[in-house]
């Protein structure tokens, strides 16, 4: 339990000490470096993700945007939404588990497996986003 | 095109950093998506969206609590939508 919430703890250190001054100075929009728990720092990136999967759809909708662009952008985000779905799913588990584990319905090696699980889908769905980029800088 | 040149900004934005030795590519995973802060740059709607979703974290975090199933539901509906208008696109039309 220790090692994984370290594990976690050391993520979100990595991340913050390699953000640059205007992005811990922009806190008020940057809702993953507020994120403190493993469920609130997965709540804040997919509803980053969410933003962005928004103005893909925008983009979607205008006229003038190349169908290249919006071919990329639509095979990204067919990648990208399972990923981010069940980042939500595995965040929700550990939620429901931590509750049972309050009540002593469950154990602790349940939630250490659910935090495993979470980070893997986690460190699978940021990449996918990064394909999005990809597609879209290949194709603007 | 202010749509456009800002999700070109956000994705310009999130660029694949070199992961920690430590952390290999988990590492990378997180730290690219801090900059997703820089989708506030380009647009107001994206900005709001964002502050939005700070103001929300930063209220769970202060109330010491997971989201609730509420807010989950609210915010993969946005996604469903959002994602069924970009899969219902059809090159030519």
């Amino acid at each position: 339990m220790i090692n994984i919430l370290a594990r976690f703890a050391a993520i979100v250190l990595m991340a913050l000490s390699l953000g640059a001054c205007s992005i811990l100075s922009q806190r008020e929009y940057n809702a993953v470096s507020i994120a403190e728990t493993p469920e609130q720092r997965t709540y804040a990136v997919y509803g980053s993700f969410v933003v962005a999967e928004r103005q893909a759809a925008a983009i979607i909708q205008t006229p003038g945007v190349q169908d290249k662009i919006k071919v990329a952008l639509q095979k990204a985000d067919a990648v990208a939404k399972p990923l981010a779905d069940k980042s939500l799913e595995a965040a929700d588990a550990i939620t429901d588990i931590r509750r049972a584990l309050a009540m002593g319905q469950t154990t602790e090696d349940k939630l250490n497996i659910a935090l495993l699980d979470l980070e893997q889908w986690y460190t699978r769905l940021v990449p996918a986003v990064n394909d999005l980029i990809k597609f879209v800088e290949e194709n603007k | 095109m202010d749509v456009l040149n800002l999700v070109l900004t956000l994705l310009g934005n999130l660029a694949v950093l070199s992961g920690d030795p430590v952390l290999g590519a988990k590492g990378k995973a997180v730290t690219s998506l801090l900059t997703l802060v820089q989708l506030a740059r380009g647009g107001s709607e994206g900005l709001k969206e964002l502050q939005k979703l700070a103001d929300q974290v930063e209220a769970m975090v202060k109330e010491g609590r997971a989201p609730t199933d509420v807010e989950w539901d609210a915010l993969k509906a946005q996604s469903d939508e959002a994602h069924a208008i970009i899969q219902n696109f059809k090159p030519g039309e």
